[in-house]
C-alpha cells in the first residue's frame, strides 16, 4: 500500500487492507465502515476493519467510514476518531480524522488497485 | 407517496437517456452551470457536504468527502444539461423528499452533569485513577469499574460496562495535602492523606453508557450509520470505481488536489465556498457537459439518483441521533441520589468522619442539587468544646443555563443561587452555632473557554466568607477552560 493523499491509497490486488480506529474520548463502537456498498465487520478492540482488494488492476474500491458522537456530553469537545491504514503487503499510514466539530462525521476513502 | 416515487424514477430515467452529444451542442453557459451548481448545493445532503468541506478548509483540514462532492457536482452537470422541464421535475421531487439536515450532534449536557458518571468518565479517560490538583490539595479519584475494565477482555467496552455495572455505581477518592510540591505523585504518602470518600450511586445509571442508552444506540443509531456508509460507498462505487482513464475518477483526484490547496488561506467562508465550487465546475461539471468525461447510461442514472439516496440516509442518521439525544435528555431529568461515607484526617490522625446524601436533577435547563451531611469526631477534644457529634450541614443549589449548551458553541450564561446551613455546637461561646450562607452568582461567557463569574455572598458569620467583620462579599473572577480554549481556531 502506498499513499497518494490522506483519502486515496494505491493497493495491490488481493492485498488485505486494515483501517484502524483510535477513538478519543468517545466510544469506538460509534464507527462503522463499508466498502463498495457492503458493511465490513469490525474487529477489536481496538476497533479495526479489514477487507481484501479484489478488483482488477486500474479499478478502485470505495470505502466510507461513518462515525457518531450522539449522546456524548458537552465536555468532550475534543472527541474524535483518528484512523490509520495498513496493508499486508507493506505500508502503514495515518488516515483522516473525524472531529466532533465536523459538520458531517464521515470519511470517504479510495483504494486504487495497481 | 407511491405515485410520487414512480414519478421520480420516470424523470430520472428520462434524464439518463439524454444523449451525450446534446451536451456539446448548445451546452449550458457559465451562468447556467453556476445556477445548476447552486441549485444542487443549496439543499439536502449536497448542501451539507459543501458546508462540511468549507468548514474543514477553514479549519486547515482537508475535506473528507470528495466522493460526495464529486457526485453532487456531476449531478449538477447532468441537471444543467437536461431539459428545463425535466430539471424542474427533479428539483420538485427532491424538495418533497428532502428533510433538512438536523443538528446531528445530539449533544446532551444533562446526562454528564451527574456527579458519578462524570467521575467515571474522567477515570476511564485517564486510566484507573485520575488526579486533580487544586492549590495545595491533590485529589485522586477512581472507580472499581476502571480497574475491572483495565483487566477485562475487550477493555472498556459497552459489554464490559454492562458486565460490571455494579462496580460503575461506586467511586472512591482520596485527597492529600501536598504543600508546594511540584511533582506530588512522586512523594505523596499516607501521612499527607487528609480526606477519603466512598460514594455509591443509589439510583439507575442515567449516563450515556447505561443499558437503556446502549440499547437505543445499537438498535437505532448504528443501523442508520451502517446504511449511510453502505449507500454512499455503493453509490461511489457505481460512479467512481472504474479505471481512472475513463475520466470521472481522474477528475475527482485532480479536483481533490485543488480543493486541498484551499486550506488555511485565511479567507472568508464565502470566498472558500466560491473557490471550491469553481474547482468542481472546472474539473467535473464542464468536462461532463462538453463530453470530455464520457458517462455510461448506468453512471448517469446513478448520478441523478444519488442526492435523493444521500438525503434519505442522512435523514435517517439525523433522526436516530436526535432520538438518542432526546433519550439522554429524558434520562438526565431523572433524579439521581448518591450516598457517601467520608473521613477527614488532621495531623496524621482521623479527626472526624460522616455520611452524606446527595440529590441531583435537571428540569429543562435548570439543575437542582441538594445534599445533607452529618459528622462525628473520632476523639472529641473537650478543651475545644467538642463532643462526639460534630455538625450537621445542608446545602442547596439551583443553576439556570441560558443559551446554547452544545460543545461547539460559546458557553451559556449561568445564573445560580446557592444556600448552605451548618449547625456546629462547638462554636457556641466563641461564635454562633447556627451558620448560614447564601450566594447569588452569574457566569458571563466572554468567548469559548473564557467566562467571568460575578458573585455576591451573604453570611451569618464573617468567618464563613473569610471576612474579618463583614458578612457580605462581592467577587469578580476570571475562568479559563484550557480544553475549550485550545479548540478555538
Amino acid at each position: 500500500m502506498t499513499r497518494i493523499n490522506k483519502l486515496t491509497y494505491k493497493v495491490q490486488q488481493n492485498e488485505r487492507i486494515t483501517l484502524g480506529i483510535s477513538a478519543v474520548t468517545v466510544s469506538e463502537d460509534g464507527a462503522v465502515f463499508a466498502v463498495d456498498g457492503h458493511t465490513v465487520a469490525p474487529d477489536g478492540p481496538p476497533r479495526s476493519f479489514t477487507f481484501t482488494a479484489t478488483r482488477p488492476a486500474g479499478q478502485r474500491h470505495k470505502g466510507v467510514l461513518v462515525a457518531t458522537f450522539a449522546g456524548l456530553g458537552s465536555g468532550a469537545t475534543m472527541a474524535r476518531f483518528e484512523t490509520h491504514l495498513s496493508g499486508d503487503k507493506g505500508g502503514d499510514f495515518s488516515g483522516p480524522t473525524i472531529f466532533r466539530e465536523d459538520i458531517v462525521h464521515k470519511a470517504e476513502l479510495t483504494f486504487e488497485v495497481i | 407517496m407511491k405515485s410520487y416515487s414512480v414519478r421520480v424514477v420516470v424523470v430520472i430515467a428520462a434524464l439518463a437517456l439524454v444523449p451525450m452529444q446534446t451536451f456539446g451542442q448548445g451546452a449550458p453557459d457559465a451562468s447556467a452551470r453556476s445556477a445548476a451548481l447552486k441549485a444542487v448545493f443549496s439543499k439536502g445532503a449536497c448542501q451539507t457536504e459543501l458546508a462540511a468541506a468549507v468548514d474543514r478548509l477553514q479549519r486547515n483540514q482537508e475535506p473528507d468527502n470528495q466522493d460526495s462532492l464529486t457526485i453532487c457536482a456531476a449531478n449538477a452537470a447532468l441537471t444543467a444539461a437536461a431539459e428545463p422541464g425535466a430539471r424542474q421535475a427533479v428539483e420538485m421531487s427532491r424538495m418533497k423528499q428532502v428533510t433538512a439536515p438536523s443538528d446531528a450532534g445530539g449533544s446532551t449536557t444533562v446526562a454528564e452533569r451527574a456527579a458519578l458518571p462524570r467521575l467515571l468518565a474522567i477515570a476511564i479517560e485517564h486510566g484507573a485513577i485520575d488526579k486533580a490538583i487544586n492549590g495545595t490539595t491533590l485529589t485522586l479519584t477512581g472507580s472499581p469499574y476502571a480497574l475491572a475494565a483495565a483487566v477485562a477482555e475487550g477493555g472498556d467496552s459497552p459489554q464490559t460496562y454492562q458486565d460490571y455495572r455494579v462496580l460503575n455505581h461506586i467511586a472512591v477518592s482520596a485527597s492529600f495535602d501536598i504543600g508546594q510540591n511540584t511533582d506530588p505523585l512522586d512523594s505523596v504518602n499516607t501521612d499527607q492523606l487528609t480526606d477519603v470518600s466512598f460514594r455509591v450511586l443509589l439510583t439507575h445509571d442515567r449516563s450515556g453508557r447505561s443499558a437503556t442508552f446502549t440499547k437505543q444506540y445499537l438498535d437505532a443509531v448504528i443501523p442508520a450509520l451502517t446504511e449511510q456508509a453502505e449507500v454512499i460507498s455503493g453509490t461511489a462505487t457505481d460512479i467512481l470505481s472504474a479505471a481512472p482513464a475513463t475520466g470521472l475518477p481522474d477528475a475527482e483526484t485532480l479536483s481533490f488536489t485543488e480543493i486541498e490547496a484551499l486550506k488555511d488561506l485565511s479567507q472568508a467562508p464565502d470566498t472558500t465556498r466560491a473557490k471550491l465550487l469553481d474547482v468542481l465546475d472546472r474539473r467535473i461539471v464542464q468536462p461532463i457537459i462538453s463530453g470530455q468525461i464520457p458517462l455510461t447510461a448506468a453512471e448517469r442514472t446513478a448520478i441523478l439518483s444519488a442526492p435523493l439516496k444521500f438525503d434519505a440516509v442522512a435523514d435517517k442518521v439525523a433522526k436516530s441521533e436526535a432520538s438518542l439525544g432526546t433519550l439522554v435528555r429524558t434520562m438526565g431529568e431523572h433524579p439521581e441520589f448518591t450516598a457517601s461515607f467520608f473521613a477527614h484526617r488532621s495531623g496524621g490522625k482521623l479527626e472526624y468522619s460522616g455520611g452524606r446524601g446527595a440529590y441531583d436533577q435537571w428540569i429543562g435547563k435548570v439543575e437542582l442539587t441538594a445534599n445533607g451531611a452529618l459528622t462525628i469526631y473520632d476523639v472529641p477534644d473537650p478543651a475545644k468544646n467538642q463532643k462526639k457529634f460534630r455538625d450537621v450541614t445542608a446545602a442547596f443549589t439551583m443553576a439556570a443555563f441560558h443559551g446554547d449548551i452544545s460543545p461547539t458553541s460559546n458557553p451559556p450564561t449561568v445564573f445560580s443561587f446557592s444556600a448552605r446551613y451548618q449547625y456546629l455546637p462547638e462554636a457556641r461561646g466563641t461564635s454562633k452555632p447556627n451558620k448560614a450562607l447564601a450566594q447569588v452568582k452569574v457566569e458571563l461567557p466572554l468567548s469559548k473557554g473564557v467566562t467571568v463569574p460575578l458573585s455576591l455572598t451573604f453570611a451569618s458569620s464573617p468567618e464563613l466568607i473569610a471576612g474579618k467583620e463583614k458578612t457580605i462579599r462581592g467577587q469578580i473572577g476570571f475562568t479559563v477552560d484550557l480544553d475549550k480554549l485550545s479548540a478555538v481556531k
